[in-house]
């Protein structure tokens, strides 16, 4: 990189509606236009500038495709009316039929879940890319490579993890997408930029050289907050599901729950667990669980994809917070706990302190009870300002 | 003379609905075995009963339950294909659902037939005592149906497997843990005695006890038997044996198995050592509640680039050479009423690492070996271990081959009889209904 980029193409292709990254996006981009003409972006297959309301419509949370929903409710209704004798006969068959209506909406929902905004010219905009511009991308997906043939300039601040270092966890597509970024794109790179040590690991590991790491991120809600106070609930907050690590988080739970009630279904030593954040995308099993237990007996509350003043209530209410993802490139629930002065559990190779062991409930379960037991201070606040981290991109796009 | 009758209606109304017998099925059927011939020496005659057409017990003759059991333990294995696109998924799983919906209008017919056939009423009479030892839960009227018979003066024996459902109902759909706790708590009003097949079960039952106002109420334990009878060794098996070293789970799929701990492991195993000295990972069972994330991020993985198979069909034949052949066994689950594929790797002579949670360390005693299921750097570690000694673990087979007795099913049959009697005698007036 050499120069003060005369314009940055924000890229968002590739991220994931709803997630963390989205919110990072959101966050970043009037910040860095403070400093520099700054566009949001797409691209599909040319570059596409979006503005900031359909940024925001095509990040917003994916809604489920409601009518497979209505099928499997009808089944379920159905088959609950049955005669007993028979609802034992037809059980295996009608769950079938919702596992095969589980499938089929995971198909309904890759066919219907396309971008909202008309696709204008989607070649008119490259021309517009041109020497001096730095196309930014905050995800892998895709091949970006074209654009150097514009002049641009090519940079990476990843905000994506999952889909370079968990394919297993991530919707096909974007496995794929992240699959061809990395043969095409990532050695094209002219900047690289990481928010975590594990980030610039995992692209490392993929052929990535020179990964300066400038990235402390900044907290979104917090600026809300009124620091100092110490609530009643143990915050989780972090992708629910498999890949946010929301299992091991219910495992450690359900251990605490045994010894707090030894047969006899007492549950008042326990505070409230609340799980907050974005409904990833292995997440059923998760939610069943949650559904068949009623909440583990009421002790665990969930609020899927909470908007920012939700997420303020929840971190003034918190006691603590834990962040049991396993995977971040941008470790949002710590720095927004660190932001709110609550103390944080959070899984260490994630962030960069001595933190819950990956994979580890039983390290998970003796930390929560330790904290339970005995509450840890509130801390010092650490805020950083969106403007601090759009001067540090900008000066890295500089150099 | 008084006779013991053991409830099989489980065995049949399972077979109608699966392929595979799951782990109480088999139970049953070794216990009907044996229990048959114990009766027969001690000069009794043992009865088998299941539901009639009107909701009562109706006698069942053992060669039509050997058939039942034979049909559900033998056929090929089928294994299936380990990547799809999500539209295959669809429609593979919608083609399942219809044949699942056939089959039930196919199994109502012969299902008639039996009934008003060879399923003769016979009543039970006072003094005979009932053994129920199977999943009565998903039987309906089961409740009503022993509360029937023991107001005609039947004793009535419960065999506790586990009480999960009560334990960790978030495996569990709420319908399902609610038919389990009254089909529970129905049973322990009848019963005029329990047993439970492990130790944890019975502390488990104690605390469920205790918890209803029942305290000092005796469980009995019952040391289930070892292996399964009539399992052939069969060229057709061997054709579906890997040709590479391969570490077995059989278990059905289900996310208290802890199945992803094991495909975490296989995970860190692949990134930390060359691929191919990371033995296969063989998963033998059929998917079942709470696996649909964990299918889905096999499948997105392709099967962790072939390093995990999974055979959701294999027959009886295929499961014995798969445990005569595999390196070792894995059990890494989270909650167990018993352990049976711990005894029968051990019955194979294979080793077995096993969970230390609930009564698998019971089952595996000193010849198996444990882990933590919720800790899963600890868990690789152990497995690196094993990888990394291949005489080590020579060694410990050598053990296991020399060191452990199988209990045959005939002395758990002989201490399910012996129990069964003097509980029935011990309680027998004790409760409503008795004579």
């Amino acid at each position: 990189m050499s120069g003060k980029p005369s314009r940055v193409w924000l890229d968002i292709t590739g991220i994931v509606p709803g997630s963390d990254g989205a919110v990072f996006a959101m966050a970043l981009a009037p910040a860095l236009g403070r400093i520099v003409d700054t566009r949001l972006c797409i691209r599909r297959p040319g570059l596409d500038e979006i503005g900031d309301a359909e940024a925001r419509s095509l990040l917003k949370p994916v809604q489920r495709d409601r009518r497979t929903d209505r099928v499997a409710a009808a089944v379920r209704a159905r088959v609950s009316s049955l005669r007993p004798d028979l609802r034992r006969a037809l059980s295996r068959a009608a769950r079938l039929q919702l596992h095969a209506l589980d499938s089929w909406q995971a198909v309904l929902t890759r066919s219907t879940a396309k971008p909202t905004i008309p696709v204008l010219d989607t070649m008119r905009d490259t021309a517009r890319i041109g020497a001096g511009d730095v196309l930014l991308m905050l995800a892998p997906a895709g091949d970006a490579t074209r654009f150097h043939a514009c002049g641009a300039r090519l940079a990476l601040l990843l905000a994506e993890l999952l889909p370079l270092c968990r394919a297993d966890q991530v919707s096909e597509r974007q496995s794929q997408e992240a699959a061809l970024w990395v043969r095409t794109t990532l050695q094209a790179l002219d900047a690289t930029m990481v928010c975590t040590a594990e980030a610039a690991s995992v692209l490392q590991d993929a052929g990535a050289a020179d990964l300066p790491r400038i990235i402390a991120a900044a907290p979104t809600v917090t600026a809300m907050l009124d620091p100092g106070r110490a609530g009643g609930t143990v915050l989780a907050l972090g992708e629910i599901g498999l890949g946010g690590n929301t299992l091991m988080l219910l495992q450690a739970w359900r251990e605490l729950l045994d010894e707090a009630q030894p047969g006899a279904g007492r549950t008042d030593r326990l505070p409230t667990l609340v799980i907050a954040g974005p409904v990833g995308h292995l997440s059923s099993t998760i939610l069943a669980q949650l559904r068949n237990s009623a909440g583990y007996g009421g002790t665990v509350r969930l609020v899927p994809d909470p908007s920012a003043a939700v997420l303020a209530d929840l971190l003034v209410d918190a006691r603590f917070c834990i962040c049991p993802a396993a995977h971040e490139a941008w470790p949002r629930g710590v720095i927004e706990c660190q932001g709110a002065g609550k103390a944080v559990l959070a899984v260490a190779a994630s962030t960069d302190g001595e933190g819950i062991e990956t994979g580890n409930a039983r390290d998970l379960t003796a930390r929560l009870r330790g904290w339970i037991a005995e509450p840890p201070a509130l801390v010092a606040p650490v805020r950083r300002a969106w403007d601090d981290v759009a001067g540090e991109i900008m000066s890295v796009l500089t150099r | 003379m008084s006779r013991l009758w053991l409830d099989m209606g489980d065995l049949l109304s399972f077979a109608a609905e699966f392929r595979r017998p799951s782990g109480i099925q088999r139970v049953l059927f070794e216990l009907g075995s044996t229990l048959r011939d114990h009766e027969a020496a001690a000069g009794r005659v043992l009865g088998f009963c299941g539901r009639g057409v009107d909701d009562g017990f109706v006698e069942l003759h053992w060669t039509e339950i050997a058939a039942v059991f034979d049909r559900l333990s033998a056929d090929g294995p089928t294994p299936r294909r380990t990547r799809e696109t999500p539209f295959q998924t669809a429609w593979r799983t919608q083609i399942d659902a219809m044949a699942a919906m056939a089959g039930v209008a196919l199994a109502a017919l012969p299902r008639r037939r039996r009934r008003s056939g060879t399923g003769q009423a016979k009543p039970m009479a006072p003094g005979d005592v009932l053994l129920v030892a199977g999943a009565g839960w998903a039987e309906s009227g089961h409740v009503s149906r022993v509360g029937t018979a023991r107001r005609t003066g039947i004793g009535v024996v419960l065999l506790v497997h586990d009480i999960i459902p009560l334990r960790r109902p978030e495996w569990f759909t709420p319908a399902e843990t609610q038919r389990f706790g009254a089909w529970l708590d129905g049973m322990l009003e009848h019963a005029t005695g329990l047993l439970a097949i492990s130790a944890a079960t019975a502390r488990d039952l104690k605390a469920h006890l205790i918890a209803r106002g029942e305290v000092g109420r005796e469980v009995a334990v019952i040391r289930l038997g070892d292996g399964f009878s009539g399992v052939s060794h069969d060229l057709v098996a061997r054709a579906y044996m890997p040709t590479r070293p391969f570490v077995l789970f059989v278990s059905t799929i289900e996310l208290r198995k802890n199945h992803l701990l094991l495909v975490e492991v296989w995970r860190c195993l692949l990134a930390s050592r060359p691929p191919d000295t990371v033995p296969l990972l063989v998963f033998v069972g059929r998917e079942g509640g709470l696996s649909t994330d964990l299918m889905r991020q096999l499948r997105a993985s392709a099967f962790l680039d072939g390093q995990v198979k999974v055979l959701t069909d294999a027959s009886d034949a295929v499961i014995a050479e798969l445990y005569r052949r595999c390196s070792f066994t894995v059990f890494p689950s989270l909650y167990e009423g018993w352990g049976l594929p711990v005894t029968e790797s051990l019955a194979a002579g294979r080793p077995c690492l096993a969970s230390l949670a609930t009564s698998l360390p019971e089952a595996g005693g000193k010849l198996a070996r444990y882990h933590d299921p919720l800790d899963l750097a600890g868990t690789t570690r152990i497995i690196e271990g094993l990888l990394d000694d291949p005489a080590a673990l020579e060694v410990w087979a050598e053990e296991i081959r020399g060191g452990f007795q199988p209990v045959p099913w005939s002395r758990a049959a002989a201490e399910v009889s012996a129990a069964s009697w003097s509980a029935a005698m011990a309680r027998r007036g004790d409760r409503d209904g008795s004579p």
